[in-house]
């Protein structure tokens, strides 16, 4: 078993008037059932409304199944006595950064999980100086948060996740708010821990181009798992994808559009250099004098 | 104008004063503030003013930054000074229809207007120089005796820590919306206060709301991180008394006792 | 000719340590029913620019002239302008507060002291022109999606019946399929309306595919200005000030670079999807 599995998982959304009688009711996740390995890095698709960030307030007890169940690390998310286990393994990063924040000095706001948990003052400081230095924000660790970034900001949401030691680390949109400087630097910073830290990554998101070096990439659609495979085996089906509201990076649509078209191109082009391997020698038989496959 | 208010902002410099245990600056304000209450001649003053310009130089922070403060209280000021002046009996000094001048009145007015301008100062010196997190700490402390007669400190201080971080947020989101609002033709100037008090509306919904929101918005970040209270909470910057501290003590026990002195000499 | 801005200059926290140029020597015109994509990166002056185009914002020196008028003169009326330029700010959350959403796009016409019924009749219109459906504008505007309550920030400016309309990231937090939407709509308006639009973005990808100009900010500086091909063209300058221009000029400047004779001037994928048939065709 992962670190992350769920069965047969359904969540509803009730909504209740005045008088407590279910008025409405909103199936917001229905029968998903996932096993997330521990050491990978996985993104979530889907538009929004989706499911998929309601999927991600399941994964540490935010919010409990209607039906089926969620372990985290083997622990039933709906045993009351696993929660502080569970929001400690599977720690959470929201979309706004400004409402996380819960310091007024960086370093302070990084201490806040530790704290909670009873650690040693020792060992606090000593958990807060890895957290920021592996996210690359020790420099900032006496500025105020509002004087930062919003990259910065989720840089130092996720040094406030990483001080729990945690095995996981969700991240439900967390580049939604931000330019594109900001999402480069998230990402980045993500690929990090989980290369160097063996953190296990749960990316939401519908920034498709933040997706293609994921070990694996999962799309939800009306609360259902519709798609399961690596981004080239996903971002093959360009037409599936688009019906489910989303889109794929230009690249591997120029190339699925050219594949439409005839040409021989491979399945699930992610990246330029793949493209243009594939396009140069098309064009070299082409215009054999004035292409060249090589240059300086 | 929100801007300018200078109580309740942290100075983030490193002095002997922003080095000081929170509850050390925090039982020196209340020292001060009854000290001014006491000092009724000139010659207290100018100990309170020695002790206040020496607590400044000390601290770091840019007179020009801490008197920026008073821009808030200016309106106050003014009305307390003029009651004072005109309304206190005594040797008349000069007289406009039935207003009177009194050479009383001036005294106690600028008494009045030194001892309020000092109290101002004399607190921000104290959050300029505490992070907002050292002075709830120092609060939930020092108060701590509270909790036994059912008082939730540890709850509050958590909640004052929150808002002054939310402060700034808000603030530029207010400016935002009202921005907004003007591009819609929106008009928060002109007309009369019941009118004024109407063109609130559109102001105010959109803040309430986004303040809901950011308030269970970080309720759930908080629960994620683990926090349920104060019961079993270590903390990263507990509070020790240092050297320095017990010197604090003993220069206000010295100041104090000047106060007192001159107050009862002169 | 709709806007003429000269030499506008703006600081922020003028006197005061962290004094700095928000607008810097900022000039350009913007012609009647023009599609401009406003670029830059956060911080780079382009909020603080739009907030100068419907006089938000003062600058400290230069000169703007709406249609000719120079709007800084004395007795200009500045509430009239807002109505003829209209900015939709980039959260629909900061505008919306009345109980539903018909009544919230009355907001603006009223302010204009229009009669009850032209104001009705515009908020219908508005309404129908961001394809917003009938059956929420009894709603309240909070319990919309994302998509719909910047329909209904739209349609709140849009009722005034602006000349210009100024949108300030309209598609951030959307879906890709909201995103498209959302454009298409606003592309709809240009086309159908003969509106002068401003698009403030991030996105090189959405501005290449919509605008017929482009104006590029970075530090309170205009940098560059001009057709998308031909900014793009500038991508290494681009990416230096941490924009970078749509993944498309990277792969003709890379074909190019490699001697295939493909034309420069391609900025979306159905451009080159043709360009690159017709080469091998």
């Amino acid at each position: 078993m992962g670190i992350i599995k769920a069965s047969r998982l359904i969540y509803d959304y009730v909504r209740r008037d005045e008088a407590d009688q279910v008025e409405e009711v909103s199936r917001a996740i229905d029968e998903l059932t996932l096993d997330i390995q521990k050491g990978d890095f996985v993104a979530i698709l889907g538009h929004n409304g989706s499911g998929k960030s309601t999927f991600a307030k399941q994964l540490n007890g935010i919010l409990l199944p209607t039906d089926g169940t969620v372990w985290i690390s083997g622990m039933d998310t709906r045993d009351d006595s696993c929660i502080w286990d569970i929001r400690k393994t599977a720690g959470m990063v929201f979309q706004n950064p400004d409402n996380q924040i819960i310091g007024n000095i960086v370093e302070e706001d990084v201490g806040f999980g530790p704290e909670n948990l009873g650690v040693p003052t020792d060992e606090i400081w000593r958990r807060v100086d890895e957290s920021l230095e592996a996210v690359g924000m020790t420099a900032y660790r006496l500025k105020s948060p509002n004087k930062l970034s919003g990259g910065q900001k989720q840089r130092v949401a996720i040094a406030g996740v990483m001080a729990m030691r945690p095995e996981c680390i969700i991240l439900d949109e967390p580049t939604a708010m931000l330019d594109p400087t900001g999402r480069r630097e998230v990402i980045a910073t993500l690929h990090d821990l989980n290369r160097k830290e063996g953190i296990t990554v749960l990316l939401i998101t519908h920034y498709m181009e933040e997706v293609i070096d994921a070990d694996r990439v999962i799309v939800m659609d009306d609360g259902h798992l519709v798609m399961d495979g690596t981004p080239r085996q996903v971002f093959s089906r360009v037409k599936e994808l688009k019906t489910y509201r989303l889109d794929v990076p230009q690249v591997t649509e120029l190339a699925w559009e050219l594949k439409q078209a005839g040409l021989p191109l491979p399945d699930g082009i992610l990246t330029m250099e793949e493209l243009m391997g594939a396009l140069l020698p098309l064009m070299k038989e082409k215009f054999p004098e004035q292409v060249s496959l090589e240059v300086e | 104008m929100i801007r300018d208010i200078t109580l309740g902002q942290y100075y983030p410099v490193d002095s002997v004063i922003h080095r000081l245990d929170p509850r050390t600056k925090l039982f020196g304000t209340l020292v001060f503030i009854v000290s001014l209450f006491l000092a009724d001649n000139l010659a207290a003053y100018a100990v309170a003013t020695l002790f206040l310009a020496v607590v400044i130089r000390l601290s770091h922070v840019p007179v020009s930054f801490i008197v920026r403060g008073l821009k808030a209280i200016v309106v106050i000021l003014l009305i307390s000074v003029s009651f004072n002046m005109f309304l206190t009996p005594g040797t008349v000094l000069f007289q406009l229809g039935f207003l009177k001048l009194t050479w009383e009145g001036l005294k106690i007015a600028g008494f009045m207007a030194l001892r309020l301008i000092y109290l101002v100062i004399g607190s921000s010196v104290m959050t300029l120089t505490t992070t907002p997190n050292e002075l709830t700490d120092g609060l939930e402390k020092s108060l701590g005796f509270l909790n036994k007669v059912g008082v939730p400190v540890h709850e509050v201080s958590m909640m004052m820590s929150i808002a002054l971080r939310f402060i700034p947020i808000l603030v530029e989101e207010t400016d935002k919306i009202m921005k907004a609002q003007m591009a819609r033709g929106a008009d928060f100037e002109t007309g009369n206060l019941i009118q004024k008090a109407k063109s609130m509306v559109p102001l105010l919904v959109p803040l309430f709301i986004s303040a809901f929101r950011r308030a269970t918005d970080l309720a759930m970040a908080m629960e994620a991180r683990c926090y349920h209270g104060g019961v079993g909470r270590t903390k990263m910057k507990p509070l020790k008394y240092a050297r320095q501290d017990r010197i604090g003590y003993l220069v206000y026990a010295v100041y104090f006792a000047a106060v007192l002195a001159v107050r009862a000499v002169l | 000719m709709a806007i003429r801005a000269e030499h506008l200059n703006y600081l922020y926290g003028a006197g005061t340590v962290y004094e700095q140029y928000a607008l810097k020597d900022v000039s350009f015109q913007i012609q009647d029913g023009e599609f401009i994509g406003l670029i830059g990166h956060t911080g780079s002056g382009k909020s603080t620019l739009i907030q100068h185009l419907n006089g938000l914002l003062r600058a400290e020196s230069g000169a703007l002239y709406y249609n000719n008028e120079n709007i800084y003169q004395d007795g200009y009326d500045m509430r009239g302008l807002r109505s003829k330029v209209g900015l939709v700010f980039q959260y629909p959350e900061h505008q919306l507060f009345e109980v539903d959403v018909f009544s919230d796009v009355c907001f603006g016409p009223k302010n204009q002291g229009l009669s009850k019924a032209e104001v009705e009749q515009r908020a219908r219109e508005a309404l129908i022109q961001v394809g917003l459906d009938e059956r929420f504008w009894q709603q309240s505007p909070f319990e919309l999606s994302g998509g719909q309550k910047r329909r209904v920030a739209i349609a709140g400016v849009l009722a005034m019946q602006p000349e210009v309309l100024i949108l300030d990231e309209p598609t951030a937090g959307l879906d890709p399929k909201g995103r498209d939407e959302i454009l298409d709509e606003i592309s709809a308006l240009h086309k159908e309306k003969r509106l002068t639009i401003i698009l403030v973005s991030h996105s090189m990808e959405d501005v290449a595919r919509y605008a017929d100009r482009l104006l590029v900010m970075n530090r309170g500086e205009k940098l560059f200005d001009g057709p998308p091909k031909e900014v793009f063209s500038h991508y290494r300058e681009l990416e230096a000030i941490g924009l970078a221009a749509p993944q498309i000029t990277y792969i003709v400047q890379d074909l190019r670079r490699h001697g295939v004779p493909i034309a420069e001037d391609i900025t979306t994928v159905e451009e080159a999807r043709d360009e690159i048939l017709r080469l091998l065709g």
